[in-house]
């Protein structure tokens, strides 16, 4: 027979905020001996109406026994617990709530009564079945969805692939267009023309082949293009008669620019080849390329015979086309007379990028 | 060049002009252009005919990706020294479908020239000094070369 909580102890648990009941754990059905405030409004039962009665009363029917059975072990055992609890209402609403198991044992180690402290009180809705069917549709939703996306992803890829190598196919046929007239010209002006123009849709071609091979970078590697255009063009010279000084900073530079700066590396390079070591002259050939505050810095000098750099000759295209090509990237283009030979030298604004790979 | 046998070259490329082109190319560094073919039909078909020492082979042909199929075909059946022309090197197998390299396109005069001067040295040549900017030799296993290129 357990002595009611004594008016201390209820006075300390009236004022809590959280709902409490306490319940005597020696009679089988452990019945409410005590329930503040805060629980008897959570549940909308009077004083009368819970006092004395089986705790179940709290628990709300068909929402499964384990935790109930579970508290009523722990309580009768005079042992702590904590575990979540379906609740009802006196008007049959549903709650949610953890629920805390506290034996209360007297200076003898006798087991007086426990409480029952509610806490975490959650709006009604039960994750019950339909919300786990709920979170598994979504799942399989975003599965689906997310799979979709990649076999679009991977046509667009594929489909940027095809269009990349179309692009190189048709610079092949134009240089081919090109050098099969020039086949047909008995003049050799002419043929030197057009061998001139397959040179730079060559230089083009070059560009394109990079940028393909940059794949996602999308940066055209400028000093992989120097390179090879530079050896390209020297092998117009015998071997070993001019030497090839190439210091080139590994940078990458955005795509759309890639075409005019292969067509301008092309003319400054070409020039300096095709002139500036006339009959057997040796000499050397430097190209230097770094980066500057914000920007690119490009200089071609070679030692050779002086190249004319007045004002464009008439007729000289690819003076003509420097300076066209300058222009359109917005650069700064200065000749200096380097007796012998000369230094062309151009600064434009660019965003350049430290290349990692080699 | 002139010191050496020419060889016979099939062209098998869907491209007229690129075709067209390379003829010309291949004729001026003294060689012989036995025939050119677009599909992958017509390519077996004159590979069978006219047995030629080397075949130029792109991967894309007017019947589809049938280039690597013919590049294999030429190779095990026909005794022909295959070479890869093509923009998309991607779709080359590993083993190289028995060619003995690649010329990536847009090819240059100079790729041409190096991968004929390694075909023509055969085993003799090491793959690192013919590679060029365009053209891949695939060093792994070229096979013993037939008597017809030597």
């Amino acid at each position: 027979m357990a002595d009611f909580p004594d008016a201390p102890s209820r006075a300390v648990f009236q004022s809590l905020r959280m709902p409490v009941l306490m319940v005597d754990p020696h009679r089988v059905n452990a019945p409410v001996v005590f329930a503040n405030d805060a629980l008897l409004d959570l549940t909308g039962y009077s004083k009368g109406e819970v006092s004395g009665r089986n705790w179940h009363l709290l628990h709300r029917p068909g929402s499964g026994i384990d935790s109930l059975n579970a508290v009523d072990v722990a309580l009768h055992a005079g042992e702590a617990l904590e575990t979540g609890f379906a609740g009802r209402r006196k008007d049959g609403s549903a709650f949610e709530c953890s629920l805390a198991v506290s034996p209360v044992h007297d200076e003898a180690g006798h087991l007086r009564w426990v409480t029952l402290v509610l806490t975490n009180i959650g709006s009604a809705q039960p994750p019950d079945r339909n919300d786990i069917e709920t979170g598994r549709h979504l799942e399989e939703q975003v599965e689906r969805r997310t799979r979709a996306l990649q076999t679009a992803l991977d046509r667009r890829t594929a489909q940027l692939h095809e269009v990349e190598h179309r692009i190189k196919n048709t610079l092949q046929m134009t240089a081919s267009l090109i050098l099969l007239k020039a086949r047909r010209l008995r003049d050799p002006e002419a043929r030197k023309v057009l061998q001139e123009t397959a040179e730079r849709v060559s230089a083009l071609s070059a560009a394109h082949r990079l940028l393909s091979a940059a794949g996602d970078t999308g940066r055209f590697d400028l000093k992989e293009f120097t390179s090879e255009l530079a050896g390209e063009l020297m092998t117009a010279l015998p071997k070993g008669q001019v030497e090839l000084d190439l210091d080139v900073q590994p940078l990458g530079i955005p795509a759309p620019k890639a075409t005019a700066l292969a067509l301008l590396l092309n003319e400054l390079i070409g020039n300096a080849v095709k002139h500036a070591f006339p009959n057997g002259r040796p000499g050397r050939l430097t190209i230097q390329i770094g980066r500057t505050e914000n920007g690119l810095k490009i200089a071609v000098e070679d030692n050779g015979v002086g190249l004319d750099h007045a004002p464009p000759a008439e007729g000289s295209f690819g003076k003509t086309l420097i300076t066209m090509l300058v222009q359109q990237l917005k650069g700064r283009l200065t000749w200096h007379d380097r007796m012998p030979g000369t230094r062309a030298e151009i600064v434009m604004p660019v965003d350049v990028q430290e290349t990692k790979f080699e | 060049m002139s010191s050496e046998k020419p060889l016979r070259i099939l062209i098998v490329e869907d491209e007229i002009l690129i075709a067209l082109e390379l003829e010309s190319l291949l004729q001026d560094l003294g060689h012989e252009v036995v025939g050119m073919a677009a599909s992958s039909e017509e390519a077996l078909s004159l590979g069978q005919k006219l047995r030629p020492d080397l075949a130029f082979v792109d991967v894309h042909l007017a019947d589809g990706p049938t280039g690597v199929d013919v590049a294999r075909s030429l190779s095990a059946n026909h005794q022909v020294t295959v070479l890869f022309m093509t923009a998309n090197a991607k779709r080359i197998p590993e083993d190289f479908a028995g060619a003995w390299g690649v010329i990536a396109k847009p090819y240059t005069e100079r790729g041409v020239r190096e991968a004929l001067s390694y075909v023509m040295a055969g085993q003799l040549r090491e793959p690192d000094e013919a590679r060029t900017v365009t053209f891949v030799p695939f060093g792994a296993a070229p096979r013993v070369r037939s008597s017809q290129v030597s």
